[in-house]
């Protein structure tokens, strides 16, 4: 059987200060298989990994999309690190075999990212996901993508609205249509029932958000057809890289949820 | 006889039938008393209306869910990793607010408003007694904008999914509530 793949949210999301270098490096010390942080454009081009939409400057919110880089880069996080761009993290990291997924806002962003990836030459390590806050539909976000790069891997992460009827929002004609590849889905919410549902239609099912010992055991043990959840994501990724040794420790060699 | 509640101080008109049928007398005390249900067995001179009494049901299932975090090891493992957070409540309609503070292996819950809170939720009674009894998902509320949320999102969510797994170990340990 495969093993699940282990996403660390923000890095170490809830062992360091969340986005910050240290905090990535934390996660890949611990083990994490990909790195997954929200993507923001900045007004001269760059990828800033932060969540915020909008930073205070001069006690004011301004949007990301409306700040130099210089500016924002002179902004600093709680541990005094600066906001990280994406080439930075990338060439942290050039020697580890790490994928990255970003949650993007707007289609521009998701653009933006394939641009520095091809650059990099690290496109086949990138996902592009929807965030859980976004309730438009994924030709909306995921249409230009799809046009400008035809393989890129994108993720369809369900809208929290929607999480309690999670089956009536899968859009997977449109999954279909624009080749999105996954299924994110809040781990409340991840019934085994919606696993097979996707898991029989062809796409990888992605689970977000665990935290709790015992959650994260019953995901690491769901299995259907001898296939485990493709991934699995937290702010503890050391739970997660823990769990998933003692608990699918067959023997075979970690694998990317797309090889 | 009038009756005017303990809390609100606004006049009961009627009392459920479950009350008006245990009416007794508490020999030790000497006062009339009936079973509330929810409230349970209360004097009448500390007697609730229906909306206090609510809410005085949801704070006992909160001083539960403290009790059993000083109780139950899971739980206070769990508490362990959490960095601390202050959770105000405010419901609308009757107003009434607690608070909760988790974290750092502690679940805390008190009554009235505190300061420095880093979560604010705000709805009405009816929405966040529908949540806790699961009839209503609070991410869904959320988004039609029936419960507000003012702070770091991320930790709601933490809240909302600790109530979850608290809820999950009270019922596995025995502690049932039904709201």
């Amino acid at each position: 059987m495969n093993k699940t793949f282990v996403w660390g949210h923000r890095g170490a999301g809830f062992r360091d200060v969340e986005n910050s270098l240290s905090s990535f490096k934390k996660a890949v010390d611990m083990g994490v298989d990909g790195i997954k942080t929200e993507a923001q454009l900045s007004k001269d081009g760059e990828i800033f990994l932060c969540f915020q939409q909008s930073l205070k400057k001069n006690g004011e919110d301004i949007p990301i999309k409306d700040l130099e880089s210089s500016e924002i880069r002179s902004l600093k996080l709680d541990n005094n690190q600066s906001i990280l761009t994406l080439p930075e993290l990338i060439s942290e990291f050039k020697n580890h075999n790490i994928r990255y997924n970003f949650d993007i806002r707007d289609p521009e962003i998701g653009i933006r990212i394939i641009e520095i990836a091809r650059k990099f030459k690290v496109i086949d390590k990138i996902e592009l996901a929807k965030t859980a806050m976004d309730g438009s539909p994924l030709p909306d976000i995921f249409g230009k993508i799809r046009e400008f790069d035809k393989n890129v891997t994108l993720i369809n992460t369900i809208f929290l609205k929607y999480a309690n009827n999670e089956k009536e929002h899968l859009e997977l004609e449109s999954m279909r249509e624009l080749n999105i590849q996954g299924i994110n889905v809040k781990y409340n919410f991840a019934t085994f029932e919606l696993f097979k549902l996707v898991k029989e239609n062809g796409f990888k099912f992605y689970v977000w958000g665990l935290l709790f010992n015992r959650s994260i055991k019953k995901f690491l043990r769901m299995n259907y057809n001898d296939q485990p959840v493709d991934a699995v994501m937290s702010n503890f990724p050391d739970r997660l890289v823990k769990l998933r040794n003692e608990i699918q420790n067959d023997g075979k060699k970690k694998l990317t949820p797309f090889n | 006889m009038s009756l005017v509640c303990n809390n609100c101080g606004r006049k009961i008109e009627t009392v459920s039938q479950q009350c008006g049928q245990s009416v007794s007398i508490n020999n030790e005390t000497n006062k009339w008393e009936c079973d509330m249900g929810r409230c349970g067995v209360i004097s009448f001179d500390k007697i609730l209306c229906d909306n206090c009494c609510i809410n005085s049901s949801i704070l006992e299932i909160f001083y539960g869910f403290e009790r059993l975090s000083e109780e139950n090891q899971e739980l206070r493992q769990e508490l362990d990793e959490l960095k601390t957070n202050i959770v105000q409540i405010k419901l609308e309609n009757p107003d009434f607010a607690y608070w909760v503070e988790f974290g750092n292996g502690k679940f805390k819950v008190g009554k009235g408003k505190i300061s420095g809170a880093t979560i604010d939720i705000k709805c009405s009674q009816e929405v966040w007694s529908d949540i806790l009894a699961g009839r209503k998902v609070s991410y869904s509320e959320f988004f039609k904008g029936t419960l507000k949320v003012e702070g770091d999102l991320q930790y709601f969510v933490v809240y909302i999914d600790l109530l979850e797994l608290i809820s999950e170990i009270s019922q596995e340990v025995g502690v049932v509530y039904n709201e």
